[in-house]
């Protein structure tokens, strides 16, 4: 029965060494030195003469530190403090360890490619691997300076050890890392997209295990894959893809994704551009590169400024912003998913059924993100707008 | 009072069958209490049973209903000027009220409850009748309306699942 007992003790132990140990260190603690200062009342030259004094010489003996102002006297005492250096030592060394080895774990598993998925909260997913990942990353978090390495969540299958040579780059040092096919059910679920900011999916065209590169369509379907798995675990969150074969993207548009990259068609439409005009390619680089004073950017609407008209918001800009130049109207931005309920509910808010039935068919007909360029001076600005203006980029020292 | 009170009883449309009968327009002006309310007051609310019939003589009213998920809205809302009256199905018996109207300022009006009402009834018959009609007339609209609207959403309903 008391072998069963012990048992079943040691097991507890083994389980959950912090606890039991720091347990175990706490009562010796609190409990022997009461006994060496009973034991050492009232002798003379004794220098414990309280359970005070005793838990002094008690912390700086477990401790090993050993001041040496207090010890006991007597041999009562003494032995009573025996049994708190064996036992004190004991449990002062598992409860280092075991600390030590939590931290040794985490940073293993950061090295892995494993993170802790319940810590994550809206952050920056980006799936897939580039060539140049490193310049691609560097280049974002200095163009958004809200956005740091610690929010940026890598989802991809490439080796440790390329995921090692990037975070060495300072600026991408506390960025995570999921290893694993990101089109997976299971590996895009540990990146938490229901909680995320924003997914990124970058068409992956790294060779994979043996050596072989993926053609144009194999990694469109990967992406295709992911947005329509994204956006039934993440409702509403805002999705972006790259497409290398534009006629892809109906798929992307039938998963619910409107923000799609047409990295491959750009190239060539800037290529086109330059047939056109004279210095039309050095306006579009002006816009698009980073290093340049000017860029094309959404921007928060006042308050009051919905249901009235475009000219006035103009009106207003030109007035308060003198160094932002409006462009047009980013319609229904943000959460698609919110954005289409609170459309939702306010197309219901009329008595009339016709006028019901023709709220609903205009909500369902709801394009978001979508941008209205030089709208009409008496379009209406409504609710969930953003606007598109031109704005000077304040100059960051260093970085 | 009673002189004021039968003329604003003149104007008011679902009593129109009476205006020529002065005497029956005084019994009901007697019958009726004019009352205030602040601000803020809720006079009726949707779906909840109601007793009384009101005729606003002073101040502003609005008229809300709840859509079928929960929000609020105002319909319309009513000024006393053109002496509106409301909550008439309340006179009949069981009937839920189809809106909430609330205060928007204080406000006056003259209420005419259904126990009232139906003692009314009992004495004058002849002149109850036709007040009766009117309120039957335009409860038979109001389901005309509905079946209308229960054809439009059928209709729309079909569209939405041809078009997938």
């Amino acid at each position: 029965m008391i072998f069963q007992r012990i048992k079943i003790f040691l097991r507890t132990v083994q389980e959950n060494p912090f606890k039991s140990s720091s347990f175990f260190v706490l009562l010796i603690w609190g409990t022997i030195p009461y006994f060496v200062a009973r034991a050492e009342e009232g002798i003379q030259g004794a220098n414990i003469t309280s359970y005070w004094d005793g838990l002094w010489w008690g912390i700086v003996t477990i401790l090993t530190i050993g001041y040496g102002d207090r010890f006991p006297v007597t041999l009562e005492g003494r032995i009573w403090a025996g049994f708190l250096m064996l036992s004190g030592i004991v449990g002062i060394s598992i409860l280092t360890a075991k600390v030590s080895s939590v931290f040794l774990e985490k940073a293993l598993r950061d090295r892995r490619g494993f993170v802790d998925t319940k810590m994550l909260n809206q952050h920056f997913i980006i799936c897939g691997w580039k060539n140049e990942m490193h310049s691609f990353l560097t280049q974002m978090l200095r163009a958004n300076t809200d956005l740091k390495a610690k929010d940026i969540v890598l989802v991809n299958n490439i080796a440790e050890s390329e995921m090692e040579t990037l975070k060495e780059i300072p600026l991408l040092k506390d960025i995570k890392f999921i290893k694993g096919d990101f089109f997976a059910v299971d590996i895009i679920k540990r990146a938490a997209p229901e909680k995320a900011r924003k997914i990124l999916i970058i068409a992956d065209m790294t060779p994979n295990v043996r050596g072989q590169i993926p053609t144009l369509s194999e990694a469109d379907a990967r992406t295709v894959m992911t947005c329509m798995t994204v956006s039934n675990i993440a409702k509403g969150i805002p999705v972006a893809a790259e497409i290398l074969d534009e006629q892809m993207d109906q798929y992307l548009k039938l998963a619910g994704v409107h923000e799609i990259i047409y990295s491959r068609d750009y190239s060539r439409h800037l290529l086109a551009k330059a047939s056109m005009g004279v210095g039309v390619t050095n306006v579009y680089h002006d816009l698009i590169d980073p290093e340049s004073t000017h860029l094309i950017t959404t921007c928060d609407l006042p308050e009051d400024c919905f249901q009235k008209s475009y000219k006035e918001l103009k009106m207003y800009y030109e007035a308060k912003f003198p160094d932002m130049t409006l462009l047009g109207i980013l319609e229904n931005s943000g959460n698609s998913h919110l954005a289409k309920e609170k459309a939702l509910k306010k197309a219901q808010q009329t008595p009339n059924i016709n006028e019901l039935v023709k709220n609903l068919r205009k909500v369902k007909e709801l394009r978001f993100n979508h941008p209205v360029f030089n709208p009409p001076t008496e379009y209406t600005i409504s609710e969930g707008s953003m606007g598109i203006i031109i704005k000077e980029k304040k100059m960051n020292n260093g970085v | 009072m009673l002189l004021t009170k039968t003329n604003i009883l003149e104007k008011v449309a679902l009593l129109d069958s009476l205006m020529s009968n002065t005497l029956v327009m005084r019994a009901i002006a007697e019958l009726m209490e004019m009352k205030s309310f602040p601000a803020g007051t809720y006079l009726t609310t949707e779906g909840q049973e109601g007793v009384e019939y009101y005729i606003l003589t002073k101040g502003e009213v609005s008229i809300r209903r709840n859509t079928p998920e929960g929000d609020s809205y105002k319909v319309v809302v009513l000024n006393a000027t053109k002496h509106p009256s409301f909550g008439e199905g309340g006179l009949i018996e069981g009937e839920r009220r189809s809106a909430t109207v609330v205060c928007e300022s204080d406000v006056e009006c003259l209420i005419l409850t259904r126990s009232q009402f139906q003692t009314f009834c009992q004495k004058h018959p002849e002149f109850a009748l036709p007040i009766v009609i009117k309120i039957a007339q335009s409860l038979m609209g109001r389901l005309n309306q509905t079946s209308r609207d229960m054809m439009l959403l059928h209709k729309a309903l079909m569209d939405e699942i041809r078009s997938n």
